[in-house]
């Protein structure tokens, strides 16, 4: 919404205040003897009904071409973005489904590139099972990227286990952090 | 790696020593030396160091070395070396055996004649009975100098086996891995914690090494072709070859007892599944059939069985199913997270670790009585436990202390906690055989 516009009305009603003083100045002085009216006494209207906050949704990325760019470039853009799961858990929730949405649609409207994503756990499981865990969430990633069509971008899916975290400490804040996939072009 | 082909070509130089000379080997058969006593008591015995000038330095690391391994043994309790002074030295007469006896030695004790010369060392011991009071067995052991805790340990295993007819753990090693660069490399580490030597150079990250059951061989997980896979390597470093079914991931290598054939983790399926490889002809077979994840296979010791893990019910638990992949039955039932099964040397049990308030402890379940102890406690985590080859010992990786994992051993009933690892972040250790 344009500061054109603002700055327009700024200027009009700069306009229209000179125009009543100079009207002002040259009319005569009458005290005027009107009652007040109901018109003037009436309620301001009532406000417009307020716009939903979609708390849980991603802000919308922008859909660009970006075919141009190193993968070095690519990557530190941060145009495909990292998915959050639950404690030993690899369902995907719905704001991770959003994030993957958006994903796809880059993928969509930019072919061609080759795409890893990295499953990756938190610390509290075991080596062993925490690796099958990071296969099995950049696995549920991949299967519903497929599924909302991704042009011909090329995934493949590696697991990290809890070998790679994302932000060190042993506390929530890191762990719900380093639940994660991660998209990474390649 | 040098030194590892150096260590078995001074194997190779004992035995031809040990068979080729005659050696003042007295073994006048009586069967003093071949029981072990009643009631769980220690074997107590003395073990002198001589006074050799110039090298003592080195004769006393080679005979701590042999205390060390019989206390650790459990079998043996190494009468205070304090007191041996109050033990004349033998003379005309003989061995002061009624001294010996007097300080507590009951059992015996051994006179170590260590001849330091050219860069080698050559180890003569003689255990002597002190009820019987006479000399029961004599060893001789030769090797280069940098290599005589390797001699020690030989004469350390040369008594157990002596007294208890069990063949001891003085010269197991154990393999693990630690945060080196920017991943985790495989090392080595004598069983008694001397020796950490790194064994991989890949700059990336590698996981679980399995020894092979002749001890020659390590299959491990790695990332060097970036994805996980499973790999072999000698202990000189030398990469074999594994046909796995490979995937996007394989894990969790383990052997079968006979060397023959490797189980193993992948999701070439789909999904994470359990194959057994056989090594001779390349065969792979696919074991488990479950949408769930199963991982972390254990092949029973007499090879008819795997334990492994399995979320089938939601979380990991472990189960049992035979070597072909029928009659599969969950066996943990304490606790909602278990994972890495691995069985004692007999079969008798089974180690594992639980997730408990959070962190994970050893509990081991006795596959016969079906009741389980658990092993570790307090607020660290106790991890990934492996098993000794005589099943008296289990090692693991613990946070236990600094939050820092190092590699610890303990006794099969979870007391004498000794950590081997220091100043190293260590994880997934494995006993060899």
């Amino acid at each position: 919404m344009s500061q054109r516009k603002a700055v327009l009305v700024l200027l009009l009603a700069v306009g229209l205040t000179f125009a009543v003083a100079g009207c002002k100045s040259k009319a005569p002085a009458i005290d005027p003897v009107v009652p007040p009216t109901e018109e003037r006494a009436a309620p301001p209207p009532p406000p417009p009904p307020p716009v939903e906050v979609k708390a849980d949704e991603p802000p919308p990325i922008k859909i660009e071409e970006h075919k141009e760019l190193s993968i070095v470039e690519l990557n530190a853009q941060g145009i495909l973005k990292t998915i959050y799961f639950d404690l030993d858990k690899y369902d995907l929730t719905e704001t991770t489904r959003a994030t993957l949405r958006q994903n796809a649609d880059w993928m969509r409207g930019n072919p061609g590139h080759n795409i890893v994503i990295e499953g990756h756990c938190d610390e509290r499981g075991s080596i062993e099972y925490n690796l099958a865990l990071g296969e099995r969430r950049a696995n549920a990633a991949r299967d519903y990227l497929t599924s909302l069509g991704i042009g011909n971008t090329k995934v493949r899916i590696v697991s990290f286990g809890e070998e790679r975290p994302a932000v060190a400490g042993r506390h929530e804040a890191a762990w719900s952090k380093n639940r994660r996939g991660e998209f990474i072009f390649e | 790696m040098h030194r590892m082909k150096r260590t078995h070509l001074a194997v190779t130089v004992f035995a031809l020593l040990v068979l080729g000379l005659p050696v003042e080997a007295q073994d006048d058969g009586a069967d003093i030396g071949g029981t072990i006593k009643g009631g769980g008591q220690a074997i107590k015995v003395g073990l002198p160091a001589p006074l050799v000038a110039g090298h003592q330095a080195t004769v006393d690391d080679i005979v701590q070395t042999i205390r060390d391994d019989l206390s650790f043994s459990g079998w043996f309790e190494v009468v205070d070396p304090a007191l041996y002074r109050l033990v004349k030295q033998p003379d005309s007469a003989g061995e002061p055996f009624e001294a010996w006896e007097s300080i507590g030695v009951e059992d015996g004790f051994v006179r170590f004649d260590v001849k330091v010369a050219d860069g080698r060392v050559d180890l003569t011991a003689r255990l002597y009975d002190v009820k019987s009071k006479s000399l029961i067995r004599a060893w001789r052991y030769g090797g280069t100098e940098a290599l005589r805790r390797r001699v020690a340990h030989t004469v350390s295993d040369e008594i157990i086996l002596n007294y208890t007819g069990r063949k001891g753990v003085a010269m197991t090693r154990i393999a693990f891995v630690s945060k080196y660069g920017n991943g985790k490399e495989v090392y080595l580490v004598d069983y008694d914690g001397a020796r950490v030597r790194r064994l991989t150079t890949s700059d990336t990250i590698n996981l679980s090494p399995a020894w092979s059951p002749d001890g020659g061989e390590l299959a491990w997980v790695s990332w060097h072709k970036r994805q996980p896979g499973v790999y072999l390597m000698n202990t000189d470093g030398e990469l074999g070859h594994l046909p796995t079914v490979g995937g996007e991931l394989s894990s969790s290598p383990d052997w079968s007892p006979d060397g023959t054939g490797l189980a193993y983790s992948s999701d070439a399926a789909g999904n994470t599944e359990i194959y057994l490889l056989d090594r001779a002809s390349g065969k792979n077979t696919r074991l488990t059939r479950h949408p769930g994840i199963d991982t972390a296979p254990a092949i029973s010791p007499n090879g008819r069985e795997i334990a492994f893990t399995s979320d089938r019910t939601g979380q990991p638990q472990i189960y049992l199913m035979g070597i072909d992949g029928l009659d599969v039955r969950r066996i943990s039932w304490d606790g909602t997270y278990n994972d890495s099964p691995a069985w004692s040397p007999d079969g008798t049990k089974m180690a594992y670790a639980s997730r408990l308030q959070g962190v994970f402890q050893i509990m081991v379940l006795d596959n016969e009585s079906k009741k389980t102890t658990r092993l570790t406690f307090g607020a660290g985590n106790n991890e990934n436990p492996r098993w000794s080859p005589d099943g008296r010992h289990l090692v693991f990786a613990s946070d236990r202390g600094n939050g820092r994992y190092a590699i610890y051993t303990m006794r099969a009933d979870g007391s004498h906690v000794k950590q081997l690892t220091k100043g190293l972040d260590a994880f997934t250790p494995d006993w060899s055989r």
